[in-house]
């Protein structure tokens, strides 16, 4: 036994050190010489026989006639702007220059005369010019110079702005977040023209090499904030970051919670306000899932059209979510609860119109709930994986048989189905916790059908001591609740009007508190005093 | 659930063996109510179902249902708990022990007493509901309408009954030959004995005291037998005054009681203030010589219904201690002052009669 874990240990030592080899290699990267022919021979080794990859030798049009060569990869770059910004000037333009010398005393000199785009930089090493090619740029090797130029050509097919999938919205902008980390960047920088807005950017994945962002706007950002993402991303060491919810799973706090302590979301406008507030976002190339840390878990409730609105509404149906959320969790456990152990806390006719619709019901009550429950995941989890057209049939056939085939046959009672039916709505009304929920609404309907109420009310305060103990960043989970942050209630249970939302959340940021002016309610002049 | 029979009415009465009793349970038959929208279903056969058991005591009764019973009776939702005017007669402090006791009863369900046997008034047709127990919880609920009939509580049954001064009081039920179930009087108890009965009026007499007649008609009286005159109560107070002068126990109550002219069969022309004022003085009448002849009836069973002990025990804390134990004495001769301040407000959509002079 004892030998057995010994070996296991070992082979653990093994892998650490094999990753920390593999760490030193990454450090040892070649230089780049000053013979064209050998570094080209050096990046096909690196870079293989791939057919997308384009090397393109030539000649400077200089008298010298100095060779020169490009390297870049198709279908990342732009083809337009390589052969009209780059080729086609340092083949033919270069003529006309009256340089007796060679052309470039150094490769430099050539963005300075011939190179026409805007993003160059010099590298020195092999690896990063293979890693600049690998996201699309073009590198510009010239003989008798060692490095080479990496210059700024990528451009690639990518999807438009479009109206986010997932937070769709009545009143407020309708574009969402693309897959292209530039074009996001763009969206942020659009909605908040402020010097003071970072983006930071780091490569992570050994394989994948993803480019992340962090964005934050200086001044305003919770202190140490920033440092911490960076610690904590720069811990990820593995080869393949796809989505930010790679990098969510890394970096969270509480990673056995039911509960997310990182927000993501689709929205330019959200992130805008989330920044505005003292947070910060984390913007992952190659999805337009953003992550904002740190996360509240009132935040859960907000959405931005609550603030586009005015707040009267906007508070009833914040309400109305946190209501929804608490009858998405609850609602299969009470019915339990109810019908197999508290049959006196229905009123009497309730009580008789129930009992009498679970009669010849073959199961008893928690088994008949557990089993429509059941029934409803699998149907939604079908109709979203189809297509369209093949999802509405699942859902005519689930709505059929489950809705009315189960009722008549007596399989199930009919107040079961509308408490599944109330379950599944509420729980899309609040969808950044829908995963939470679903979850917490399985181990209270559990306790429910073994213990009753006392087992949903043990339950409850179960999950209200996990959510005290959660922090996201620093940050209480359940602030401004626990710990109370007066100030902060103008933004939870009830939107206040934005004139009075003076300050800034102080449970994420002190910096520069005052975000508006006093007084700033709105009071047209009395027609009587004018003049 | 489906393990339970919702017992709706509790019905208590003596069993033929003597020393035994013998318990009625009216529980829904869940299976016959047909769900709504399923269609159909129904007929004259209302979803109820008359278990009877008897036994030593009621305890025992109870547990005998589970020998033909595949349900457990439920008592949470039972409405009513009603005893046979025998059992009553001969007390019925044996037989509420267990309802005092058992965590399935509530405390708020009505205690009443029945015109002969309780199995009877269970075998009743109540109109428009099913069960028995909610039929009349429904009209005890509403008791204010008429505030001749009066809501007695099990809770407020045994505080009575713990009471070393005040008498228990019970709603009458009683059920004629076409079956009609119907709420009459109400049965005055010594200690835990039924010795006698109040009528309707009576009944109102009592409820003016208890401050609990918020509403109600009372019926004028004229010189002219055939007039008549309604008014609508629609609040009341009441102040009970102790006193203690002379060696002599004295109360007076004085009875604040405010009122709608509901309806009147005479020509007479009421718009002026000094008929008006005699409506208000006809009104008090009538709640005076109510209140009086309730206090009659009381002194004559010896029964202090209306808990004017209690409110000398208040007043008089330290001369109670000596009066307590003989309070039977003293009742009957207990002097009573009724002061009626009645207030007639308004005369509703109409102001004359309508009437030809």
């Amino acid at each position: 036994m004892f030998s057995f874990l010994a070996k296991k240990l070992k082979f653990l030592q093994l892998l650490k050190k094999n990753l920390s080899q593999d760490q030193e290699e990454q450090n040892k990267s070649p230089q780049l010489t000053a013979n064209l022919k050998t570094n080209l021979q050096m990046i096909k080794n690196i870079l293989g026989n791939s057919d997308d990859i384009i090397i393109r030798p030539f000649v400077l049009g200089t008298k010298d006639q100095q060779e020169a060569a490009l390297i870049m990869i198709d279908g990342l770059i732009d083809k337009a702007s390589v052969h009209d910004f780059i080729i086609k000037p340092l083949m033919l333009e270069s003529r006309s220059l009256n340089d007796n010398d060679s052309l470039a005393d150094s490769i430099e000199e050539l963005t300075e005369t011939l190179v026409c785009i805007a993003e160059v930089k010099k590298v020195k090493t092999l690896d990063e010019l293979v890693n600049d090619c690998l996201k699309g740029d073009t590198a510009l090797l010239v003989n008798g110079h060692p490095g080479a130029l990496i210059i700024n050509t990528r451009g690639w097919k990518s999807r438009g702005i479009e109206q986010p999938q997932t937070e769709v919205s009545v009143r407020g902008p309708r574009e969402g977040f693309t897959e292209t980390l530039r074009v996001n960047t763009a969206l942020i920088r659009r909605k908040i023209r402020d010097p003071d807005l970072t983006f930071e950017t780091m490569t992570i994945g050994k394989r994948s090499k993803t480019d992340v962002t962090i964005v934050y706007l200086k001044g305003v950002v919770r202190p140490g904030l920033v440092e911490e993402i960076k610690k904590r991303l720069k811990k990820i060491n593995t080869d393949l970051i796809l989505e930010s919810g790679y990098i969510e799973q890394f970096i969270e706090d509480a990673p056995f919670s039911p509960f997310s302590t990182i927000g993501n979301t689709e929205r330019p406008d959200t992130v805008a306000a989330k920044i505005m507030e003292g947070r910060a976002a984390i913007l992952v190339d190659g999805t337009p899932m953003v992550l904002t840390v740190p996360l509240l878990f009132i935040e859960s409730f907000q959405t931005m059209e609550d603030y586009y609105s005015r707040p009267y509404y906007a508070s009833v149906v914040r309400l109305l979510r946190m209501l929804s959320f608490f009858i998405s969790i609850m609602a299969p456990a009470t019915y339990v609860a109810l019908t197999t152990f508290h049959q006196e806390l229905l009123p009497t006719p309730l009580a008789l119109s129930m009992a009498s619709a679970r009669e010849g019901v073959p199961f008893p009550a928690f088994l008949e709930a557990f089993l429509l429950g059941l029934a409803f995941e699998i149907l939604r989890e079908a109709g979203i994986r189809l297509p369209q057209a093949v999802g509405t049939a699942i859902s005519i056939v689930g709505a059929l048989v489950i809705g009315e085939a189960a009722v008549s046959a007596g399989l199930v009672s009919a107040p079961l189905i509308i408490v599944v039916a109330i379950t599944a709505i509420s729980s899309f009304a609040v969808i950044p916790q829908s995963d939470a929920s679903a979850f917490i609404r399985f181990i209270l309907f559990l306790l429910a059908s073994t213990l009753g109420i006392f087992g949903i009310s043990v339950g409850l305060l179960g999950i209200l001591i996990h959510l005290a103990t959660l922090k996201s960043f620093g940050v209480p989970y359940l602030a401004p609740f626990a710990p109370l942050k007066p100030a902060d209630l103008k933004d939870t249970l009830i939107r206040f009007p934005l004139w009075l939302m003076i300050t800034r959340p102080s449970s994420i940021t002190k910096k520069d508190p005052q975000r508006e002016k006093w007084g700033l309610m709105p009071r047209p002049q009395d027609d009587n005093n004018k003049g | 659930m489906e393990t339970l029979a919702f017992v709706t009415t509790i019905g208590i009465d003596k069993a033929e063996e003597p020393g035994k009793v013998e318990l009625t349970l009216q529980t829904v038959d869940t299976t016959k109510i047909s769900p709504p929208g399923s269609g159909g279903g129904g007929g004259d056969d209302k979803p109820v179902l008359n278990l009877k058991k008897t036994g030593n005591t009621v305890f025992e009764a109870i547990r005998k249902f589970n020998y033909e019973s595949s349900r457990r009776p439920f008592f949470p939702h039972s409405q009513a708990l009603i005893y046979g005017e025998e059992i009553a007669r001969e007390g019925v402090g044996k037989y509420i022990d267990f309802f005092e006791r058992d965590p399935e009863i509530r405390r708020n369900i009505y205690v009443l007493v029945a015109k002969g046997e309780a199995s009877k008034i269970l075998e009743g047709q109540p109109p428009l509901e099913y069960t028995v127990g909610v039929s009349i919880n429904r009209v005890l609920d509403k008791y204010s309408t008429t505030s001749q009939i009066i809501p007695i509580t099990l809770h407020d049954f045994l505080g009575r009954l713990l009471s070393k001064t005040t008498a228990p009081v019970a709603p009458i039920v009683l059920v004629n030959k076409e079956k009609n179930i119907t709420l009459a009087g109400t049965a005055v108890f010594k200690e835990d004995k039924m010795i006698g009965e109040l009528t309707p009026r009576e009944t109102r007499g009592l409820l003016w005291v208890l401050n609990k007649a918020k509403g109600g008609i009372i019926t004028l009286e004229l010189p002219n037998p055939n007039e008549k005159i309604s008014i609508e109560v629609i609040n009341s107070q009441c102040k009970i005054i102790p006193e203690i002068k002379d060696n002599k126990l004295k109360i007076t109550v004085e009875i604040r009681e405010e009122g709608n002219l509901g309806e009147q069969n005479t020509p007479e022309d009421f718009s002026n203030e000094k008929s008006w004022d005699s409506l208000n003085k006809l009104t008090a009448g009538v709640i005076r010589s109510e209140v009086l002849a309730a206090f009659k009836k009381a002194q004559e069973f010896n029964a202090d219904i209306f808990g004017f002990g209690e409110a000398f025990h208040r007043k008089y804390p330290a001369v109670w201690r000596e009066i307590e134990d003989d309070w039977d004495n003293y009742f009957p001769f207990l002097e009573l002052t009724v002061k009626v301040e009645s207030t007639i407000r308004e005369s509703g959509l109409a102001i004359k009669s309508a009437m030809p002079k």
